[in-house]
């Protein structure tokens, strides 16, 4: 059963960047003003679907990405790991060994981390530094990072990240970082006491009171996340890389066409850099020529509609067409 | 202004001539100076100056100091009277920095949130902020600046024009302060919102929702509560690209420390002055944004250091000054003791050049000065109707709009500084400038010629579509944008110095050449970076080399390396190649690609090159052949006459190898016509 989310326009949307269908796989569709989403067109679902871009205005023109640079470079962990875009491949413990083997590859190669389960194929080994893997994995090889939670913080010589449900309160966190910890994982995929916007924005916000933002690297997200509309406003709330993971499997048509494994790094690759270049248009839209430091944690450059009162000061986010 | 050692200190009057030139850029919604004095101020004593509207707003203010900040408060009373809502009241204050910052944090942020009932505006030792609701002239006169004769050593001047914030009380008004900095801003920056995540939990909770007053805040907490070096976080302030950080020769700031202060960095447009006194010596600090949407000048001469959004605003001061632009992404930085530290480009003495003409004392001749731009235009059209076939116009300073009314066949001369919008539209008229000019030259100009003596300053030629523009100097970002032609109307764009980046974005056609005809023994790149993205058609000649990767817009290295890792760890290219590759200095382009890699990995990774927006470009460093001197010989050997240049530097630079730009489609077309021909 496929959650309501995921529309067939999302799907569609997401074929045609990988190139599982239509003919110009990578290539973001040139749209005209007006908006085709939610939450007035389509289905809110989520509290990121009530929130839209504060484009750039006369006096901040907006950026071209085609013909000047829009940098989507990310630096997570105080800098010890790079990554080209805010974005990290989720890939579910679930999915087949062909598909496992050609997300790693593309990631690898895109240069987006990819978070894999314990089943690891062989052979992957060698991509080990675009890999988060879970904390079960070390000494298996040199991993980008792992993954571990707040009852099993160990010693690590590369980043640790914890995995943690989307809440209200954070409170832990600083406690954490002194036992090491250089990540927290907002997993929308747990069940928590919050949306994941809202603890998005508020762990941002108690990182900064710390005076430890910059030190402790914020990723959240998990299968709800569609595509790079999400992508901007999670990072606009203060996260450093968003998670998406069926996201992938819809776009390569994994369950449509069953294509082979090259096919599925193609279209993995070419899904990336349409989201690349989405975040750039975006971003360029807004006159924001720079994620990592311009783009994170900048709420201004978002506005709320319809949304109540409460969730906003949460949020940290204005009310559209106010100030 | 800043003066340097030795020489007088400045007078307020001269600060506002100088910011009056600019009068256009501004409304009667905001205008300031600060003032920094270095010698002759108590020591250790802080003047606290705030707006406050009704006695209860004093009342807490007072309350606030006191608790707050320790020491000792010598009140002065208020420094304006009467007709406004706010008065500037003053006080001076004997009292530790860091309890003294506190208390105006908590004043600040109770009077804002009680109604905006008064701001704390300038609380330093050796700056002092003026301002208020009015054109600079106004706010002059609110505190007599000129008629006690104020003067400094250091002066900034500011005229608003509010976009994001009413303007209507005088805490919006710039410049902004925060301990010994002061900061004028022209712009609207996009990372606002980050740059307040930073700030807000670093020790300030109240602010009046400007950016500009942002960014005071910024550079008073890097440089005094961070320590960064004023260099430092200057160069920071100004978003340096990846490229400059990782893996460049030398890089003034290590990739931890911008990560370290990562919300700090400024993005969007934005063209800064700042001031800073350290109690030994005066700080003048300018930030250029790095797509460079905002103008920004500086000039020296033998008494002082100049920056300004305009030329004229210095030329009011100075007829002798050597003025330049800060280049896309620059910083400059001079100090009254220490002379200029960064000069905010390279080769200024080989590029930038001053004009001094004198104009002619017969013919028609229009004195500029005491008239405005409209008076001056229908001056030199009424003469043009009656038959004339030259007008001058000398005494020019920073008119905009001249040169947009002169008939075929007729000439416009101009000395001084050409405003901007210089010769826009023109039809076929010829105009000449003794002097520079400013942004914005022959803008959509589709006939006749423009000659500039100096330099010109950014977005000259764009959508040029006829005529010629010939500047013996330098020009700024974005020259030759939207350059289109027809069939029997090939537009030139002649560069006698360089340019900086973006030259030929989104080309269409017509011809643009840089010379850098004083740089012949430099071996200095004459352009910046994104040569003719997106161009779809016309040349561009720039003599000597252009490194691939200045042309166009490469994806970063950094990403380049990774595929490139990636397709070894498939086996699909070779360790030797990977390594080939990584050692390439600059970015890698597309033609590196190319030139090292088989079918199928090359098939792969050209994905980060090319989408359905790019267009091949044709690049060839070579000397002129026979095609290429039939198009360029008649244009360039007119430039080198119009400016007296000698016929043995003529011959020089027709002898020299150019950087030859085109689309590879206009080149195979040209190739194939030759073909045809010869066949």
């Amino acid at each position: 059963m496929t959650a309501p989310w995921w529309t067939s326009r999302r799907i569609r949307h997401l074929q045609e960047l990988s190139g599982a269908v239509g003919r110009q796989p990578g290539e973001p569709p040139i749209v005209s003003m007006g908006s085709t989403g939610p939450p007035h067109i389509e289905h809110p679902y989520f509290i990121r679907d009530r929130l839209v871009s504060d484009g750039a205005q006369v006096t901040r023109p907006s950026i071209d990405p085609y013909r000047e640079p829009v940098e989507t470079f990310i630096y997570l962990c105080e800098g010890r790991i790079r990554l080209s875009m805010p974005l990290i491949v989720k890939i579910r413990p679930e999915a087949d060994q062909t598909f496992v083997m050609a997300a790693v590859k593309a990631c690898y190669c895109m240069n987006v981390l990819v978070e894999v389960g314990p089943n690891l194929p062989e052979g992957l080994e060698k991509y080990g530094e675009g890999v988060i893997a879970d904390i079960s994995m070390m000494g298996r090889t040199d991993f980008a990072a792992y993954i571990t939670t707040r009852s099993n913080i160990c010693r690590s010589d590369r980043p640790l990240f914890v995995r943690t449900a989307p809440a209200l309160s954070y409170d832990w966190v600083v406690q954490a970082t002194s036992l090491g910890v250089s990540g927290i994982y907002i997993d929308e995929d747990l069940a928590g006491e919050a949306p994941v916007e809202v603890a998005t924005s508020l762990l941002d916000r108690e990182l900064r009171k710390k005076g430890i933002r910059n030190r402790i690297s914020i990723v959240a997200g998990g299968s709800p996340i569609r595509g790079s509309d999400d992508i901007y406003k999670l990072v606009a709330l203060g996260a450093d890389a968003v998670v998406m993971s069926t996201a992938v499997e819809f776009a390569v048509g994994l369950h449509d066409s069953r294509p082979e494994g090259e096919a599925i790094r193609e279209r993995v690759e070419n899904l990336l850099l349409g989201i690349q270049r989405e975040l750039k248009l975006l971003a360029g839209a807004a006159g924001v020529s720079n994620l990592f430091n311009s783009l994170v944690g900048n709420r201004e450059l978002l506005r709320a509609v319809e949304l109540e009162r409460e969730v906003r000061q949460q949020l940290g986010v204005k009310q559209a067409g106010v100030g | 202004m800043l003066r340097k050692a030795g020489a007088a200190r400045i007078r307020a009057e001269e600060a506002l001539c100088s910011i009056e030139c600019v009068r256009y850029r501004g409304s009667k919604y905001g205008a300031g100076f600060a003032a920094y004095k270095v010698e002759g101020v108590s020591e250790g004593l802080f003047k606290v100056k705030a707006f406050v509207r009704g006695e209860d707003a004093l009342l807490h203010l007072k309350k606030i100091l006191s608790e707050y900040a320790g020491g000792e408060i010598f009140e002065l009373g208020f420094e304006t009277q009467g007709e406004t809502q706010f008065l500037s009241w003053t006080a001076s204050v004997q009292a530790p920095v860091h309890s003294l910052r506190r208390a105006v944090d908590k004043a600040n942020y109770d009077l804002i949130n009680s109604g905006i009932k008064g701001r704390i505006y300038s609380w330093g030792r050796y700056v002092e902020v003026f301002k208020g609701v009015g054109y600079p002239a106004d706010v002059a006169r609110l505190y007599g600046l000129v008629e006690r004769d104020a003067q400094a050593d250091m002066w900034i001047a500011h005229t608003r024009q509010p976009t994001n914030s009413p303007g209507i009380y005088p805490i919006w008004s710039h410049p902004f302060s925060s301990y010994e900095w002061a900061i004028a801003h022209n712009g609207d920056i996009s990372s606002f919102g980050a740059n307040m995540e930073f700030m807000r939990y670093r020790g300030v909770s109240s602010f009046v929702g400007t950016d500009s007053e942002l960014i005071v805040h910024i550079l008073d907490y890097l440089t005094s509560i961070a320590g960064l070096p004023v260099e430092k976080a200057s160069l920071a302030l100004v978003n340096p690209f990846e490229n400059t950080l990782v893996g460049a020769e030398h890089s003034a700031l290590g990739l931890g420390e911008y990560i370290e202060f990562r919300g700090a960095w400024l993005d969007g447009p934005f063209s800064v002055v700042a001031g800073y006194c350290d109690g030994e010596d005066v700080y003048m600090l300018a930030l250029a944004d790095r797509s460079k949407f905002r103008p920004l000048v500086v000039g020296e001469d033998g008494a002082r250091i100049y920056v300004a959004s305009e030329e004229a605003e210095i030329r009011a001061l100075s007829e002798d000054a050597d003025v330049w632009p800060v280049k896309p992404g620059g910083v400059f930085l001079a100090s009254m003791k220490r002379g200029i530290i960064l000069r905010g480009r390279e080769h200024v003495q080989v590029f930038y050049r001053k004009v001094r003409t004198s104009p002619p004392s017969r013919g028609l001749v229009i004195d500029a000065s005491a008239r405005s731009y409209s008076q001056i235009n229908r001056l030199v059209r009424e003469y043009f109707q009656s038959g004339a076939r030259e007008v001058t116009v000398k005494n020019v300073n920073g008119h905009r709009y001249l040169g947009i009314n002169v008939p075929p066949g007729c000439r416009l001369n101009i000395y001084g500084t050409a405003g901007n919008c210089l010769a826009n539209f023109n039809k076929g008229g010829e105009i000449i400038v003794y002097g520079s000019a400013q942004d914005d030259v022959g803008d959509a100009m589709y006939g006749g010629r423009v000659v500039i003596h100096g330099d010109a300053r950014d977005v000259i030629a764009q959508a040029l579509q006829g005529g010629e523009i010939f500047v013996r100097g330098s020009v700024g970002n974005r020259a030759g944008i939207q350059m289109r032609e027809f069939r029997d109307s090939t537009p030139f764009l002649i560069i006698g110095g360089r340019a900086d980046d973006y030259l030929g974005e989104y080309m269409a056609g017509g011809v643009a050449m840089v010379l850098g005809i004083d740089a012949l023994d430099l071996d200095e790149c004459l352009v910046g970076k994104y040569v003719a993205t997106g161009m779809v058609g016309g040349r561009i000649y720039v003599r000597g080399r252009v490194e691939r990767w200045r042309i166009g817009l490469p994806p970063p290295k950094l990403d380049v390396l990774r595929y490139l890792k990636g397709l070894y760890l498939e086996g699909l290219i070779d360790y030797y190649t990977l390594n080939k590759l990584g050692s390439t200095k600059g970015e890698i382009t597309l033609d590196d690609i190319r030139a090292n890699l088989s079918s199928e990995p090359l098939r792969r990774i050209s994905k980060l090159f090319t989408s359905k927006y790019h267009k091949d470009l044709k690049v060839e460093e070579r000397r002129l052949g026979d095609w290429d001197l039939k198009l360029v010989t008649g244009p360039l050997r007119r430039f080198f006459t119009e400016f007296g240049l000698d016929q043995r530097l003529y011959q020089r630079i027709l002898e020299s190898k150019f950087t030859i730009i085109e689309t590879a489609q206009a080149a195979a077309k040209r190739e194939q016509n030759v073909e045809a021909e010869e066949g």
